[in-house]
């Protein structure tokens, strides 16, 4: 199993930044690199003059259960994207996400805006508005304040270096 | 936690050029919507269903996916910059697995008390400096979860092999 990175990002009294690391174990509950990161930072700033300004772990995911493609396109380019806006309807709040060397054979003719009517558009659509449910527990797209998306409110071809 | 934790995918088109994206995610219960702890086959159950449906949308591939917890430092006590900090003065640590390979660490800013006069030497004996080694070499105990650091592999760290003081382009780097 892949060991889990922590990162520690510090600024110094210019504002020149750098992150420091190290690899933890992997196969660890996120509550107990939750806590690690909260102990760690405390020893790491403890040895550092700049001000720690952040701390995150990454997690290396499996998706060799998904059936994806493995060779690219001919026609694909990461600055071709599909930019996706969903919203919680209730409190108001968006969330933004985009989809770089989308194809733009999944819009609806003479537009720009993906074919709502497409099924592989459909399936994104679920999936963000909805979630996945696995042994009882749903995972949700949230905004950034933690409101779920409950509405996909526009998905647009985009043109823009990522 | 203190901010939303996320999913990063990374993209390559057929010029090998590279892209990410990022969502943020959090896990319910489904039978009545209250929040539940994230835990990792849900997240991981999540991303692929997700990536096999983007998957269908685009020309380039998926390379990979990774979950980022982001931690919460509000605690940290004593965390401001001093005056004469310079993240390119970094304190450089190397440490051995138990299985004698060598690892890298660099402390950015390392804080100039640490190190001994005229040496370039960090004093290994200092109280900030023993705490960090102990974590290194011996992890931290989470009641009853003992977290050690490892390699890029996963095999635990060890010993220290040496700590001095260096200079270096801070060159950030990503971060995910």
């Amino acid at each position: 199993m892949l060991a889990t990175t922590v990162n520690f990002t510090f600024r110094d009294s210019k504002g020149k930044e750098s992150v420091y690391r190290h690899r933890i174990s992997g196969g660890l509950l996120p509550s107990d690199i939750y806590a690690y990161m909260e102990s760690a930072a405390q020893i790491v700033k403890n040895m550092s003059a700049a001000e720690l300004t952040g701390v995150s772990a990454s997690v290396s995911l499996d998706l060799s259960a998904s059936t994806l493609k493995t060779v690219a396109t001919q026609f694909s380019d990461v600055v071709n994207g599909l930019l996706v806006i969903g919203r919680n309807a209730v409190a108001g709040l968006f969330a933004k996400f985009k989809l770089p060397t989308y194809d733009d054979a999944n819009n609806a003719d003479n537009s720009d805006l993906a074919d709502a009517a497409d099924t592989d558009i459909a399936t994104l659509v679920a999936i963000l508005e909805d979630g996945n449910t696995n042994a009882g527990i749903t995972t949700r797209a949230v905004t950034t304040r933690g409101e779920v998306v409950d509405d996909i409110t526009s998905m647009r071809e985009i043109f823009r270096k990522s | 936690m203190s901010a939303q934790n996320y999913i990063v995918y990374e993209y390559e088109d057929r010029m090998q050029r590279r892209a990410t994206n990022q969502l943020n995610v959090k896990t319910f219960v489904a039978a009545d919507g209250e929040e539940f702890p994230p835990t990792m086959p849900h997240i991981n159950a999540f991303a692929s269903v997700l990536a096999e449906a983007v998957d269908g949308l685009i020309g380039g591939i998926i390379r990979r996916a990774t979950y980022v917890i982001v931690g919460d430092i509000s605690g940290v006590t004593g965390n401001v910059a001093s005056d004469s900090a310079d993240v390119e003065e970094i304190g450089a640590f190397q440490f051995r697995t138990l299985d004698g390979l060598k690892v890298q660490a660099n402390v950015p800013a390392i804080i100039e008390t640490l190190v001994t006069n005229e040496t370039g030497n960090i004093n290994q004996a200092a109280t900030a400096v023993a705490a960090y080694l102990a974590m290194m070499e011996d992890g931290i105990d989470l009641g009853g979860t003992l977290v050690r650091a490892t390699d890029v592999g996963g095999d635990y760290l060890d010993a220290t092999v040496y700590a001095r003081e260096r200079s270096r382009n801070s060159g950030k780097r990503r971060q995910y």
